[in-house]
């Protein structure tokens, strides 16, 4: 299964990744309305930054997925294809994911109370974040 | 016993080298048996028992339900045609009565069903101490579906306006949280909506020891927490405990060890919950607070392996055997014992883990890791700005236990460190930073986790 990978020295920090993402995952898919007038998703990439040094992160989805065995509703599922999504429908935000994701790559939407996290892009031959990235820091391979 | 069997729409022909599967207990370390099987075999016969009628739910959930949060049909952890499309057959309302090892054979009220390979995931049952008056009406547990049903048509029936949880774990801060919220049963919940006052309960939590959440949280964090909660209208006793439960046939309060009297109609006993050993006990298997297994979740008799709540399981942390009852190692602990069965080789060994808790009433998040109260002999951080709280707990340099309240974001990196039994004195400090992340992390480590 294909994952996004970054490389941290030619990450510029400039999060685009975060913008991409959001749009992507925007009711209108529209980035004036996204963020201006829909209730705006929180990103699935998380941009890490400290003095020099950044880089995006985004679920492993892993093989052996703790937070798909963690679950307690059953929302975090791995799908045939072998991405790992949480059904925000059956989510109820008690934030076991968060606990046990090694990466902490598990986000809490605490305007709608549900765990958020990166789902590949679903409909889209490569994830928004890795098409978008400027500087090529992001891969999926 | 073959044809009422095959009256009953299980599969009884004999075909050669199919494999039957015996499931006893249709909950979350059952269908981690059912998932581990299914990852080996797709042919082998597979019959669960389960002992409620219900197909299989989410217990945590309980307490949503109860507040209203969500619907019946958010309780279910897998879709409908779960059963049928994992080749399951299921009998409802079933209980497992003795287990023969002899002859391969689990006896059920109306059944004797020969396996091939039994699993066990019998979970645990609420500790009912025996207190004077426990039985009256208005007392209750709190731990399956039929117990949101009971205190739901109990409060239909009665103007109860107050109540007393025996307890201050995680059931009863859950079911305290609950009962207070009733009042949104009156929109939220149709079945409730035209008999519930638009209020919720007064609720007092009684706990024996000094704190709530005394093995989760250390002092300043159960001092964060119960303020929390009393905040939001929660009544709090610490360090007493019910000596009675008063009234005629039905609660009218209790009365403390302290002498104290608390005026209330309904009490709910949430005080933990024991392993389920007797089936296991009754057919020689080997047994100490719950059922032994090994590390391909096997119990002392061969092809009856056993997983979830009803076990023992290994604490890397204290390395030593304990029921650690919960969620994820139910999971992984089914699907271990699942794939193992069937067989398989890949993702068959089970090493243990630790207890973590990840909980919030009125929207304060907590997770807990490990020991955060450890006996002596390791080093603490801790930090604190309002209700937001972090304690770290260091063992030879390694991480022994972990406390966040408030900012619980990348919880999990320290979960996965203390699983991998990282030594992070290097960086101990920088775990304790509000915006903690990979990024804290040494070159090597964080390459190797970003390459993951």
């Amino acid at each position: 299964m294909r994952r996004i990978y970054v490389k941290e020295d030619v990450c510029i920090g400039c999060r685009l990744c975060e913008i991409y993402c959001i749009v992507q995952h925007s009711k209108s898919k529209n980035i004036i309305k996204a963020f201006r007038n829909e209730p705006r998703p929180l990103p699935g990439v998380l941009v890490e930054e400290k003095g020099p040094i950044s880089f995006a992160l985004q679920c492993r989805h892993c093989d052996d997925a703790p937070c798909v065995e963690s679950c307690i509703t059953g929302a975090m599922q791995r799908l045939e294809d072998g991405r790992i999504i949480c059904d925000i429908e059956r989510c109820v935000g008690c934030w076991t994911c968060i606990m046990v994701c090694p990466y902490g790559a598990i986000r809490r939407d605490q305007n709608r109370k549900v765990a958020s996290k990166c789902d590949l892009c679903i409909g889209e031959d490569i994830p928004v974040c890795v098409k978008n990235c400027p500087n090529e820091a992001l891969t999926y391979e | 016993m073959r044809q009422e069997l095959s009256k009953r729409g299980v599969d009884v022909r004999i075909t050669v080298n199919k494999m039957r599967y015996v499931i006893v207990g249709n909950s979350i370390a059952g269908i981690g048996g059912i998932e581990g099987i299914r990852s080996i075999d797709k042919d082998g016969e597979i019959i669960l028992i389960s002992e409620e009628p219900y197909r299989v739910y989410s217990r945590p959930l309980i307490s949503y339900l109860l507040a209203g949060k969500i619907t019946d049909e958010k309780m279910y952890y897998r879709e409908e045609d779960f059963y049928d499309k994992n080749g399951v057959k299921v009998l409802f309302g079933e209980k497992a009565k003795e287990i023969d090892p002899k002859s391969k054979e689990v006896v059920t009220e109306k059944d004797t069903i020969r396996y091939d390979k039994l699993l066990l995931t019998v979970g645990g049952k609420p500790f009912i101490p025996p207190i004077k008056g426990i039985q009256k009406r208005g007392v209750f547990t709190f731990a399956g579906w039929d117990d949101v049903k009971a205190i739901g048509d109990f409060l239909r029936e009665n103007d109860a306006k107050r109540s007393v949880i025996v307890g201050g774990g995680m059931i009863g801060i859950k079911s305290a949280e609950a009962l207070k919220n009733l009042r949104f049963l009156a929109y939220a919940n149709r079945r409730f909506a035209t008999t519930l006052r638009e209020c919720g309960l007064n609720v007092t939590i009684v706990e024996l020891m000094e704190r709530i959440l005394p093995m989760a949280l250390d002092e300043e964090g159960g001092n964060i927490y119960e303020e929390h909660l009393i905040e939001n209208g929660i009544d709090i006793i610490t360090g007493d405990g019910i000596e009675e439960i008063l009234g005629e046939d039905e609660v009218s309060g209790v009365k403390l060890k302290s002498g104290k009297r608390i005026e209330c109609r309904i009490v709910i006993v949430a005080i933990g919950v024991h392993p389920n050993i007797e089936l296991a006990e009754s057919a020689g298997l080997k047994v100490d607070r719950g059922i032994k297994v090994d590390r391909v979740m096997q119990t002392s008799k061969k092809d009856i392996y056993a997983a979830g709540d009803c076990v023992e399981s290994y604490n890397i942390l204290l390395e030593e055997e304990m029921p650690i009852p919960i969620l994820p190692l139910a999971y992984k602990g089914g699907f271990t014992a699942g794939v193992n069965m069937a067989g398989g080789k890949g993702r068959s060994e089970y090493h243990g883990g630790f207890p973590m808790n990840s909980i919030q009433a009125f929207d304060l998040p907590l997770i807990s890791l490990g020991m955060v109260n450890p006996d002596g002999g390791c080093e603490v951080l801790s930090a604190r700005d309002g209700k937001n709280y972090k304690r770290l707990v260091l063992k030879d340099g390694k991480i022994f236990g972990y406390l966040a309240i408030g900012n619980i974001d990348r919880a999990g990196i320290v979960a996965g460190m203390m699983k991998e039994g990282m030594n992070v004195e290097k960086f101990k400090e920088a775990i304790m930073e509000d915006d903690f992340g990979l990024i804290y992390l040494p070159k090597d480590i964080r390459d190797n986790k970003l390459r993951g």
